[in-house]
């Protein structure tokens, strides 16, 4: 392990980190604009120069492209440093149209922000400025070019993470623009990405622009349910609405990077279908009614069916969109109170399969978070699937006649035969969040919460546990499932009293042996990985 | 002192008929080329150039020799030569002189550096606007390849090297040697962040070193006459000869081959190129093509010997002495135009990878300009110099931007502003007359 002197102290150098990860690993904060993480350094800001002395030679250089070696000499706080810091400032600004006050960027800026911190308050600069045109360059990305500070992120991200290299750079000198190439449009999936990762407001969400000032949202840290890869997801809240959302750093599941299937993915969280009251009776006399009354309707029906036709008549549509703790309790559910009865798992698996990018990212071609919690768990019960389609010529042919269905998927939707079956059972209780020709056939409907209003954890593809948290609070009466499982659970005998999603992760931790050592602590920020990867 | 000339490179430019294969063998061509593969392994080549204590033409006078020896002894794949024939900096024309008249000249230089580096291909790089050029040099690779001198089993060595040409993108910075690589392997020309250098990773990701063309064509000379010869002419630092390219307000323009060190710039303007047009007086030199700093009369005593001056030799003299391109300029010519008219060039020329130089070359270009139009104020001139400062303070080293264009223009400029701030002050003093 390598030694240099940063900033006049000796310290130890964790190998691949480059000086400016460096730095920041001993809390010196290098400003920065066209490095990231994720991509390869082009060193063209030239904002984070620091002086570095190998060799007897000092002189300024990238932080971002120089790496540590044994006895470098690091000065990142220099006088030579911070007039370069405050150079490159006046540099960047003199041709930004510092439209700040109309800029959806405005306080997430690195503009603003290093203006700030390392700038001057004045400027010099009385020529003309440059101005360059807005473009629409794609489905969901506006390039206010004018404000750009020609980092190029987003032509790298194209080039080395989507693979679909739309974007070019045109022109020269200062009249150089980021624009995509003619004829094209940047519509690849993951174009949503370069507007996280311009550090200006030259690229913008189509879809959050002009929609909210930063500053007044706030961050629930949760994972997105659109796939089984489980990306690692941000929702800003303001006054209980979604605006948007955003990828979290996990190296070990999507990077810096999420989908835009999944980022545009949030708005049935506040869709006018939503199902608000537990209800009971079917069509005209549809009544809304307290839970204890849908809970004792639920319990009462499907106790009907088993004490007229046996636990076989009745049949469990398990959902991979519930959480781990959710599936436990929909496990308890059905071995401690319809035992016997035929569980299957609706799944939705497009037929593209998985799309995998340039840098490895892939989108699975399961459309639901958890199917891999569902299995583990609900089999470590001693649960096994049925197949779906059994389920429904059962139905058809009146061997099941009540079903317990449990949803959750804002997609999902039914065939002709799927809903003609339906309405041959003598009973049936549907948990979902949105209205369908389910629910609108369902005998009890029981309203539940979408991914951002409850708390859990999800196992995705990979086999790692992750955390979701409650950032809004559910619509109407609606509930999160576990609560609404442990209220049927109790309703069937069962011993199922929980007061918080963690208290049902606990219990699962001792029930459930690979999920043992699942806890609050251990699955952290960036989750817990249960099994091999991909396994 | 007395002017010597020194005719090694240009020796045979008036030759007639020396473009063709025949005529340059009867004349002693090819020689060298047959002496190395007869005799020579790569790393002799490359003592011998070392030897002879060769610097590169191309304006930073680095030993070539010990350039070469950066190359990988044992490649593991194709190593490349890339030679630097895309001249675009003002004031410079020899480079073009040398492929235009004597091609062969250089091929068999290319061949020969080539198999020093242990190099797979050499491509020259000519610059877009020497079309006929380029197609000269084609032309004596295409004779050099029917007599088994480029391609396949050279001589019967069993060295394999080709040769290509490929015409520059009409940029400046295709110049900049790792611009060129990009350029070559299609690219934007867009300067790359060394490190990596190219002896590490060059064109196409291997390993590669670019030679100005003056450079590559002394190679074979060293071959033929070895080091002692080369050495005897010249500076003790930087032996050997230099084409001097005038241009601008004297009699006589053109291209003198002299030896390193035999005269002052003075004596070149007076003696080689005739002197000062009608009854004019020098006003102003540029040195070594538009990125040096221009000189005022009473520092033109200044021998021209790399060693004395700062760049490249760190000599006590503070100037530049850069490619060679002299442009002279009389008392009739003004200096803010002058300047206006470089800076406008470099403001055009600017790649705009990088802030500082993207930013700062048309800011100063603009208040040059509003300086020469009777706009300018008195901050202008602060301003000018400390946006300069911000991207390279008059030959220091030290520079903000990925590469030498920076000081490309940050160093004449703040030149014309340390030896002419007279003149900047007069426009803006008397802003009426000049509006």
């Amino acid at each position: 392990m390598a030694t240099i002197t940063l900033n006049g102290q000796e310290v130890e150098v964790t190998p691949g980190r480059n000086i400016l990860q460096t730095a920041d690993d001993h809390g010196y904060h290098i400003p920065y604009y066209c490095y990231h993480k994720g991509l390869s350094a082009p060193a063209n800001c030239r904002m984070c120069l620091v002086e570095i002395e190998v060799g007897g030679r000092r002189g300024l250089m990238p932080s971002c492209t120089a790496m540590p070696v044994e006895g470098m000499i690091v000065d990142t706080e220099t006088d030579a440093v911070k007039h370069n810091q405050e150079a490159m400032m006046e540099f960047l600004l003199i041709n930004h149209p510092l439209d700040c006050p109309v800029c959806d960027q405005a306080g997430e800026c690195d503009l603003q922000d290093y203006s700030f911190s390392h700038g001057s308050g004045a400027s010099r600069f009385v020529e003309e400025k440059t101005v360059q045109p807005r473009k629409d360059i794609g489905k969901h990305v506006m390039l206010y070019s004018d404000r750009c500070i020609r980092c190029t992120r987003c032509i790298r991200f194209t080039d080395e993470i989507s693979g679909t290299s739309e974007l070019g750079y045109f022109n020269r000198g200062v009249h150089n623009e980021v624009d995509v190439f003619p004829g094209i449009k940047m519509d690849n999936r993951l174009s949503g990405n370069t507007v996280d990762i311009c550090p200006v407001g030259a690229l913008l969400d189509k879809e959050f622009l002009f929609k909210q000032r930063v500053w007044f949202l706030q961050e629930a840290e949760t994972v997105c349910p659109g796939c089984s890869t489980g990306c690692n997801v941000r929702a800003d809240i303001n006054k209980e609405r979604v605006y948007r959302l955003v990828p979290r750093e996990n190296l070990d599941v999507n990077d810096y990077w999420m989908c835009d299937d999944g980022r545009h993915g949030w708005h049935h969280v506040h869709s006018d279908d939503r199902l608000l009251f537990p209800t009971t009776g079917r069509g005209e006399s549809e009544t809304l009614v307290l839970w204890e009354a849908a809970i004792e309707e639920t319990r009462a029906g499907i106790q009907a069916i088993i004490d007229a036709d046996g636990p076989d008549a009745v049949a469990v549509f398990a959902s991979p969109h519930l959480t781990n703790e959710e599936q436990y309790l929909l496990g308890r559910l059905v071995t401690d109170g319809v035992s016997g009865a035929r569980v299957a798992l609706r799944q939705k698996v497009d037929a593209e399969g998985d799309v995998a990018f340039k840098s490895g990212f892939t989108i699975r071609a399961d459309k639901s978070p958890n199917s891999r919690g569902a299995t583990e768990i609900l089999g470590a019960l001693g649960l096994s699937f049925i197949a779906e389609e059994k389920i429904w010529d059962d139905i058809k042919g009146a061997a099941i006649k009540a079903l317990l269905f449990f949803g959750g998927d804002p997609r999902d939707a039914f065939t002709e035969q799927e809903k003609d079956a339906l309405r041959g059972l003598e009973f049936l209780v549907v948990q979902d969040i949105l209205t369908s020709d389910v629910s609108q056939a369902a005998d009890v409907v029981l309203p539940g919460a979408a991914f951002i209003e409850k708390d859990g954890t999800f196992t995705n593809a990979g086999g790692r546990v992750q955390r979701i948290s409650a950032g809004l609070t559910p619509p109407g009466d609606a509930r999160p499932e576990w609560q609404i499982l442990a209220d049927l659970g109790c309703a069937f005998g069962a011993k199922c009293t929980f007061d918080s999603a963690e208290s049902v992760m606990a219990e699962m931790a001792k029930d459930v042996q690979d999920y043992s050592g699942v806890s609050a602590e251990s699955v952290c920020e960036v989750g817990l990985q249960i099994a091999g990867a991909d396994g | 002192m007395t002017i010597r000339e020194c005719k090694i490179l240009t020796e045979h430019l008036d030759v007639e008929g020396i473009t063709d294969i025949e005529v340059y063998r009867q004349h002693g061509g090819y020689q060298a080329l047959k002496k190395v593969l007869k005799g020579m392994s790569p790393d002799d080549v490359i003592t011998t150039v070392q030897e002879s204590a060769l610097a590169g033409r191309g304006g930073a006078w680095f030993n070539t020799g010990m350039k070469w020896s950066f190359m990988p002894k044992e490649p593991d794949g194709p190593s490349y030569l890339c030679v630097n024939c895309d001249e675009s900096e003002p004031g410079t024309f020899k480079d073009r002189h040398l492929i235009a008249k004597n091609p062969h000249q250089l091929l068999e230089g290319v061949i020969i550096s080539a198999y020093a580096i242990r190099a797979s291909a050499a491509y020259i790089y000519v610059r877009g606007e020497m079309w006929e050029e380029m197609v000269g040099m084609e032309a004596a690779i295409d004779q050099a390849r029917a007599a088994n001198l480029v391609g396949e089993n050279i001589l019967g060595s069993g060295v394999n090297i080709d040769v290509y040409t490929h015409p520059g993108a009409g940029a400046y910075i295709c110049g900049e040697e790792t611009g060129l690589m990009q350029s070559l392997e299609g690219k934007r020309a867009e300067p790359r962040v060394k490190p990596p250098f190219p002896a590490a990773n060059g064109i196409f990701s291997r390993p590669t070193t670019v030679n100005n063309v003056q450079t590559v064509c002394y190679v074979p000379h060293i071959i033929n006459s070895g080091p002692d010869w080369f050495k005897s002419m010249g500076s003790e630092r930087y032996p050997g000869s230099f084409i001097f390219c005038v241009s601008g307000d004297v009699k006589n323009p053109g291209l003198f081959e002299l030896e390193i060190g035999c005269c002052t710039l003075r004596e070149i303007i007076d003696e080689c190129a005739g002197g000062i047009r009608g009854d004019h007086e020098v006003k102003a030199v540029i040195p070594g093509g538009s990125s040096t700093p221009v000189m005022t009369p009473d520092e033109l005593d200044i021998v021209m010997n790399p060693e004395l001056w700062a760049f490249p030799g760190r000599g006590e003299f503070q100037g530049m002495f850069g490619t060679g391109g002299i442009i002279v300029m009389d008392e009739t010519r003004c200096m803010v135009d002058s300047c206006l008219n470089l800076m406008t060039f470099y403001a055009h020329e600017s790649c705009g990878q990088c802030t500082p130089c993207r930013e700062g070359i048309p800011w100063v270009r603009d208040i040059v300009w509003r300086i020469e139009h009777g706009q300018g104020t008195p901050e202008d001139l602060t301003t000018l110099e400390d946006v300069c400062n911000n991207v390279a303070p008059l030959l220091s080293p030290a520079m903000s931007t990925i590469c030498l264009f920076g000081p490309s223009w940050s160093y004449p400029m703040l030149g014309f502003m340390k030896c002419f701030r007279n003149e900047f002050e007069e426009h803006v003093k008397n802003r009426a007359q000049h509006a």
